[in-house]
């Protein structure tokens, strides 16, 4: 990573380097204490014999009975085959969709932005239900039409293949601003010295975005091993127990909850996780990636050509099988009083009378929002300082800082509300209120905003900054008026992917929320546990209809920002 | 160790006689007054009981329109472990907690003894729910609920639908069961807890043989037997069609015997509002809830209220609820259900 040499050239002193770290060092370090707090909270709950805010005695108890417990190597084995198969299932389809829209002529760009988006959306437990309609090998619809049970839901099959379609628009995201910034003038040199399309893809353009790509699909990998409501969903019925579900139990099945055993068991796995964060982001490193230069240029878009109807096939069948059958199934079920039985006698908008005259959804509904807005803004902003001072001022702490702000990313949402809460259940006032639930999104959401805006900045080049110094601008007219509107649609972006996954957040909030602080996601699981999977799907539709209203949002942005490219 | 219910005991219960009661047994005015100022009450209620809380919600409403109530629905344990969170927090939102959980209540200290005079309706509880009564008065009976089998009408004829618990171990089941975890607490771990001595070991291990298909919570199985994903759910709830209009679904009462499950609501220690939290209490017992409660097919506790279900005629299992045991004890009948359901 090419570094600013302004301190060398200056002639600094070692005082003053050490000032300089100082006064970049400690403003990230503030910034860090949502994440390090509760991280720190998990481990001393990890070696506690008691549970969050009680009196507790020191132990290695908890390590010694999920060590010696027979069950945990399997249900870890399973666990990450499953993982590492939805990991390769989404980032197929998900880079391919990204490069078609980002580098290509493709025509469909805007549905694919909208049903990539979607599949991420919805929250994992909506897709799993959606398909055990469509799936059920006793009663599922695709069965009973086709009259054979080709596909049984209840199954790793069925687990890959849910997981994987609700990362792929994740994947999709997370590649679509790397491969849009990529300077092709890399791959016209590659073309006029004779590489053939594909040749020049996989040697000169792969590589290029190679640093965002490994992130991406580690960070994939572990959002399928610590998902926990499609391996419930679907694995339960088949007695098909992951690693999550396991955790699930220890928490929600005993009384006291086991917490030390859980966060045991979680620290284990977040230290493997952690190394596996740490070793990708060792060998990005060593690679520069400057793609977005001094030098002028226009992004190109390949001609596709003859494959333009296959890619647009493959589109309309990949939309159709992952996003507008299970969807449309939800829709149809929001207006049935049973979930998967479509009695027409029984057609009524019933359900939505139910579900809008409920006052905890009406507050459910405001308080989402709330959430969403002013933690995803809180996450941009404090996640674009850290990726300025990770990229630029402190680049030898980079892999440091973003390892440790990676770590809630890692951890499961169960054991990291967990740790939210016995971070700070003794603070009074704070428990089951809106401040503790933003703390929790706080922490989940700013490892993503530093992650989008850390892999925009790498492809800044150096000599950017430095034509302004050399015109005097100071740090911060160089900050304001050269990266930021760089790095802008990057961060409106990430404000729209976060935004997207707080509204839906489920494990932290199911632990922290209180009366007056519901939100979407709980109120959802609260009537799926009463067994209304009718209101259920009207919740789906709801958040269909505000993943609508952000895509059409972050559209306008983007047109206004000028970036905006079909 | 478990509380036995003597039969002739829960045959009077549970076939509750219209016996003329006379005391109104309403709450005092200073009760009322004591509720007025507090203005609010939070009531924590298990989840699967839908139609009868909108029910409850409008009635009070309508009674004490300057009393707002807050409810918040989480299964047993979680409910149990939310209060004491907040206890641990220093921020009890909690006033009254109901739950079928009772188990887990007799082993943390979540709630208060209560004066039984602030709960006059309590004076009109059968004879033999009185019993149920904690003795240091921390939680008392709302309603019981029914525990037998239920089937979905459209895919079982009547003369193929199972009529005793050993009927399920015939072949021709195989694959049409479902059922919930028995591998923690639920109303499977306590079919399997009180059945073992009646149904034994042998009969267990065969059911297990059936291709079972296991699910979470009650609700869930139940919503899988109304789309019709099983033909049998074991155990079911005799209030299942109540919670499922319009669907195939019906209860049939085990010849070989039923067991119930009792419905338990307390005083949360440090309630903020304990005055509307006894006033609550109280009403819950009044006849019109109780009432209510039958129309949902559950087993009203007081007198001068008909129940809907008749289980005169068969044998009792006994009752899943009162249990001293505690989780860590009861691990190994956890692990049992387990290995039934091939885990």
């Amino acid at each position: 990573m090419p570094r600013l040499q302004s301190s060398k050239a200056e002639g600094v002193t070692g005082a003053s380097f050490i000032h300089s770290k100082v006064v970049w060092g400690l403003p990230v370090l503030l910034i860090l204490l949502p994440i390090l707090y509760p991280m720190a909270a998990l481990v001393f709950g990890s070696v506690s014999d008691g549970g969050p805010g009680e009196e507790i005695h020191l132990t290695l108890d908890n390590f010694r009975r999920v060590l010696t417990n027979d069950e945990i190597p399997l249900i870890f084995l399973r666990s990450m085959v499953v993982a590492a198969c939805a990991t390769v299932a989404a980032a197929v389809p998900g880079f391919l969709l990204a490069w078609l829209v980002a580098r290509t002529n493709f025509p469909g760009g805007r549905l694919v932005s909208l049903l990539a988006v979607a599949s991420f959306l919805i929250p994992s437990s909506l897709s799993a239900i959606g398909w055990t309609i469509l799936g059920n090998p006793d009663v599922g619809l695709l069965n009973r039409v086709i009259d054979a049970p080709i596909l049984n839901i209840y199954s790793y099959f069925g687990i890959v293949f849910v997981l994987s379609q609700h990362l792929t628009g994740f994947f999709y995201l997370m590649m679509l601003a790397p491969l849009r910034n990529a300077d092709p003038s890399y791959e016209d040199a590659a073309r006029l010295a004779g590489a053939s399309p594909w040749r020049a893809f996989v040697t000169v353009q792969l590589p290029l975005v190679l640093p965002a790509l490994l992130p991406t699909l580690v960070l994939v990998f572990v959002r399928a091993f610590e998902n926990f409501e499609i391996p419930f969903i679907l694995g339960t019925p088949a007695n098909i127990f992951l690693f999550t579900n396991h955790i699930f139990y220890r928490l929600n099945s005993m009384s006291p909850p086991d917490y030390g055993y859980a966060v045991a068991l979680a620290c284990l796995v977040t230290t493997l996780a952690a190394l596996l964060f740490w070793f990708q982001s060792v060998v990005g490193s060593r690679r520069s990636v400057v793609t977005i230069s001094g030098k002028g240029y226009r992004p190109r878009k390949l001609e596709l050509g003859a494959w333009t109807i296959p890619c647009i096939i493959f589109l309309v069948l990949y939309a159709f099988a992952t996003t507008i059958l299970p969807l449309g199934l939800l829709l149809a079920s929001s207006f049935f009083p049973i979930l998967g039985l479509f009695n027409l006698s029984q057609f009524g908008i019933g359900n939505y009378l139910r579900v809008f005259s409920d006052q905890s959804v009406q507050r459910a509904v405001v308080n989402t929002l709330m959430l969403m807005i002013v933690c995803s803004t809180v996450c941009v902003v404090l996640g674009g300082f850290v990726a300025y001072v990770i990229s630029r001022q402190l680049p030898r702490f980079r892999a440091v800082v973003e390892s440790v702000a990676t770590l809630p990313l890692i951890v499961p949402g169960l054991v990291l509300g967990l740790a939210t809460l016995w971070a700070f259940i003794r603070i009074p006032g704070l428990y089951g209120t809106l401040y503790i639930l933003a703390l929790a999104y706080v922490a989940l959401g700013l490892p993503l905003g530093l992650r989008a805006i850390s892999d925009t900045l790498r492809q800044v080049g150096p000599e950017l900054e430095q034509a302004s110094r050399v015109h005097g601008g100071g740090l911060w007219v160089t900050i304001r008026r050269i990266l930021v509107p760089l790095a802008l649609p990057g961060m409106v972006s990430a404000w729209f992917m976060i935004a997207v996954i707080l509204s839906r957040e489920l494990a932290s909030s199911v632990l922290l929320y209180g009366y007056g602080s519901e939100v979407i996601s709980v109120k959802l699981l609260g009537f799926w546990e009463d067994g209304r999977g009718n209101l259920v799907a009207v919740m789906g539709v709801m958040m269909l209809v505000v993943l609508t209203l952000l895509l059409l949002l972050e559209r306008f942005t983007l047109k206004l920002l000028g970036s905006y490219k079909r | 160790m478990r509380n036995r219910v003597h039969r002739h005991a829960v045959i009077a219960i549970l076939f509750a006689v219209a016996v003329p009661f006379g005391a109104k047994a309403q709450s005092t005015p200073e009760l009322i007054e004591a509720a007025k100022r507090e203005g609010t009450v939070a009531w924590y209620t298990q989840p699967g009981w839908p139609d009868f809380t909108q029910e409850a919600l409008q009635e009070w409403a309508r009674r004490y329109p300057e009393i707002s109530i807050q409810p918040i629905e989480a299964n047993g344990p979680g409910l149990i472990e939310r209060i004491r969170t907040e206890q641990r927090a220093g921020r009890v939102v909690a006033d009254v907690a109901i739950t079928a959980d009772s188990t887990a209540w007799l082993n943390n200290d979540v709630f208060q003894p209560v004066d039984l005079a602030r709960i006059p309706r309590l004076d009109a509880l059968l004879p033999q729910t009185k019993s149920f009564i904690d003795p240091k008065r921390q939680f008392f009976p709302v309603s019981l609920y029914v525990y037998g089998i239920a089937v979905n009408t459209d895919k079982l004829k009547p003369e193929d639908r199972p009529r005793s618990w050993r009927d399920l171990i015939d072949v021709k089941y195989k694959g049409m069961i479902a059922t919930d975890d028995f591998g923690r607490p639920s109303g499977g771990n306590t079919w399997v807890t009180l059945g073992l001595p009646v149904l034994g070991k042998e009969f267990y291990e065969a059911f297990g043989k059936q291709q079972l298909r296991t699910y979470g919570r009650f609700q869930e199985v139940d919503a899988a037997l109304a789309r019709g994903e099983r033909a049998i759910e074991v155990p079911g709830r005799s209030r299942i069609k109540s919670d499922n209009p319009g669907a195939p679904v019906e209860w049939i009462m085990p010849s070989d015997g039923v067991y119930f499950q009792i419905l338990v609501m307390g005083l949360v220690k440090d309630a903020p509002h304990p005055n509307a939290a006894q006033l609550f209490m109280n009403f819950l017992l009044e006849e019109q809830m109780q009432t209510a409660i039958a129309k949902h097919d559950d087993v009203p506790v007081v007198q001068g209220v008909a129940s809907p279900v008749d289980i005169n005629q068969v044998p009792l299992l006994g009752h899943g609820s009162l249990r001293e045991d505690n989780y860590r004890s009861m691990e190994e009948m956890f692990k049992f259900g387990r290995q039934i359901q091939g885990r």
